[in-house]
């Protein structure tokens, strides 16, 4: 149910306008200078490449997106000791570059055993 | 249509100056409506239409299909039109300027007759939307199909009768108003 075309005529380019159009453009133009070169073709190319890139990188972003939490819960150790999870005091006399004390030893019994209960 | 196309980018290519004059005669009041949809300026559209088809001769090698020539030409054209929209900003904007015809050979009553209708269809499409009045120009001016108009402004065949369909109804209805304010 389209609505009837409308007379748009008035609204074409005169044949005498157009003449002189026509005439202008043979007077400027130079027929077929510019030749297709490899450079122009992979112009031709660059918009379609450029679309298969960003299809490439909504992908990767939903991937990424999808397995960064995952990777992102355990997070990395820090030091060699957190490494080789050596207990915390230890460490601690390791990097005071001292021999632990009967204190400590008695301080780190207590703590295990109260973690062991 | 397309396959003579065809012959004439490749006479055109090989020197054939008829051949250039035949192929910008069958497509510029196609590329005259696309480039006045986009600039609503007779002399903006003249300007842009001539530099548009001085372009595409020179690089009429480039064009991949000769068959399709038409709408390769209207893309440079309306590419073209918008960047010359985009220079000129608000002067664009303005309603299509009545004097762009003013030196015709007809006869100064068919001129003032002619100018009077193109002022109230002016007036009328000046509520569309620039896709809108290429859809419009292109099928109600220069009788393109709908499936062509869609190649060549990338969108939907069904998009294009929408387009179509609200355009032609909205002038309608504006050219109606337009009579009654006169009476």
């Amino acid at each position: 149910m389209e609505p009837e075309p409308i007379d748009l005529s008035p609204l074409a380019l005169p044949a005498h306008r157009r003449e002189r159009l026509i005439g202008a453009v043979l007077a400027r133009a130079r027929v077929g200078v510019v030749q297709r070169t490899p450079l122009s073709e992979l112009a031709g190319w660059a918009r379609p490449t450029l679309a298969a890139a960003a299809v490439v990188a909504a992908l990767s972003l939903g991937l990424l997106t999808r397995t960064g939490p995952a990777a992102a819960a355990e997070p990395l150790p820090l030091t060699v000791a957190d490494a080789l999870s050596i207990p915390g005091p230890a460490s601690d006399w390791v990097a005071e570059d001292r021999p632990p004390t009967e204190e400590d030893l008695l301080a780190q019994w207590d703590e295990e055993m109260t973690d062991a209960r | 249509m397309s396959d003579d196309d065809a012959r004439l980018v490749q006479r055109a290519l090989a020197g054939h100056a008829g051949a250039a004059d035949a192929l910008l005669r069958a497509h510029a009041g196609t590329a005259y409506a696309v480039a006045l949809a986009v600039t609503r300026n007779p002399h903006d559209a003249e300007d842009v239409v001539q530099d548009a088809m001085v372009l595409a001769l020179e690089r009429l090698a480039e064009c991949r299909d000769p068959r399709k020539f038409g709408g390769w030409l209207v893309r440079i054209v309306r590419n073209r039109a918008l960047n010359h929209r985009r220079y000129l900003g608000i002067r664009a904007a303005e309603p299509l300027d009545d004097a762009g015809h003013a030196a015709s050979p007809d006869s100064p009553a068919d001129d003032a007759e002619r100018a009077d209708l193109r002022d109230q269809l002016t007036e009328a499409m000046s509520g569309l939307t620039p896709g809108q009045r290429e859809v419009l120009l292109m099928h109600d001016l220069e009788g393109w199909k709908h499936r062509e108009i869609g190649d060549v402004l990338g969108m939907p065949e069904g998009t294009v009768r929408y387009h179509l369909f609200n355009a032609r109804r909205a002038v309608r209805a504006r050219l109606q108003a337009l009579v009654r304010e006169e009476e």
